[in-house]
């Protein structure tokens, strides 16, 4: 099922990535707006992909690797998906 | 960081293809008196404790295609701040960085750091395209394009993210999906190669070209030059800059003359190319 984008959604979509990728363990801190890699910890190079993953499905959205710079953080992941959306 | 400190920070790097014993060269590097030398921004290559630099990897991709996005990467994670912090951390006055990355970014780091100067090591196409390509199990050090049908874990998903790949619209874009790993490594050989060429082109005597090979043949060419066009003095007392690298090569594909004729005839004419576009000092 596809997924409305807010940010709210988009913020549990990543949250809930980064935990697949950490075994279901919860985070040092929830994903807000103002997370990024590294913040929480759990969301590091082994948990990009599972997000990136994530994204694209809760989203339905087809992604490339050149789309992968955008998945830094989650201000740039939700300003890719609203062009992404728009467009 | 004071002005003070950012004037006494003088930064070099080296930049290749990976698979030119970068993170040997690095710890070696990190031996002299005077040097913070990272691999891919981890200190002496340490990549169990953090990194003295900000990591990059998938900038190295979208640098290849842009080069304000290069820019932009210097300017977010080698600035002249961030490398002043970095060698303060490590309690020296000069930082080296060996990293593959630093080949999309050569001419943005030369121009943002005047004194910087590069050293590229260049290694023999066919001899590379060997060693860097996967076609099975997973690649604890990805570099090159592993074997399309390969399983991938997601650290090499992730790495592969970062890794350059022909630009959108572009014939060796159309080509990509039909092209065999080893094809896919010989484009990544030339196109990494002709960026330290196009550096030493552009930036002259701050740029070195170095045969990979001098260093497996000649390592004490290969450091007497190196010591001269970084000038690097004395070593430290733990320091060692006569070490050979003795890291076994665990190669999945074979020979060149095992190659299919149009990966062997892609690797010959790249080969050519680079070959008569590089201007070698060592």
């Amino acid at each position: 099922m596809t997924a409305e984008l807010t940010m709210s959604r988009l913020c549990n979509v990543i949250e809930e990535g980064i935990k697949a990728a950490n075994h279901g363990d919860g985070l040092t801190e929830e994903v807000t707006e103002a997370s990024k890699m590294g913040s929480p910890r759990e969301w590091d190079s082994l948990s990009f992909v599972a997000v990136f993953n994530a994204v694209s499905e809760a989203f339905n959205v087809e992604l490339d690797y050149d789309d992968a710079i955008h998945f830094r953080d989650v201000k740039s992941i939700h300003g890719f998906l609203e062009e992404v959306i728009a467009a | 960081m004071t002005q003070c400190a950012k004037a006494q920070v003088q930064f070099d790097f080296v930049a290749s293809t990976g698979r030119t014993a970068t993170t040997f060269i690095a710890s070696a590097l990190n031996g002299f008196d005077g040097v913070a030398a990272c691999h891919e921004g981890y200190l002496d290559g340490d990549k169990a404790a953090e990194p003295l630099l900000p990591l990059i990897n998938l900038e190295n991709a979208q640098a290849f295609t842009s080069p304000g996005a290069a820019q932009d990467a210097v300017a977010g994670k080698r600035s002249a701040e961030i490398l002043a912090a970095a060698a303060d951390a490590a309690g020296a006055a000069r930082l080296i960085d060996v990293a593959y990355y630093n080949a999309t970014l050569a001419h943005a780091l030369l121009s943002a750091h005047p004194s910087a100067r590069m050293l590229g090591l260049i290694r023999n196409c066919a001899s590379f395209v060997r060693s860097a390509t996967t076609l099975e199990g997973e690649d604890p050090l990805p570099v090159g394009w592993p074997d399309p049908a390969k399983t991938m874990s997601e650290r090499e998903i992730f790495i592969e993210m970062g890794r350059i790949r022909p630009p959108r619209g572009s014939a060796a874009k159309s080509a990509w999906k039909d092209w065999s790993a080893v094809r896919r490594n010989v484009w990544l050989w030339e196109e990494t190669n002709l960026l330290l060429c196009a550096a030493k082109e552009a930036y002259g005597a701050r740029v070195s070209l170095v045969r990979f090979e001098t260093f497996a043949r000649d390592p004490a060419s290969f450091w007497a030059h190196t010591a001269r066009f970084f000038d690097l003095r004395s070593l430290k007392a733990e320091g060692r800059a006569d070490r050979v690298n003795k890291k076994p090569a665990g190669y999945q594909v074979g020979p060149v003359n095992t190659w299919a004729e149009g990966e062997q005839a892609a690797a010959h004419t790249s080969q050519t190319l680079i070959d008569e576009r590089a201007s070698y000092d060592c």
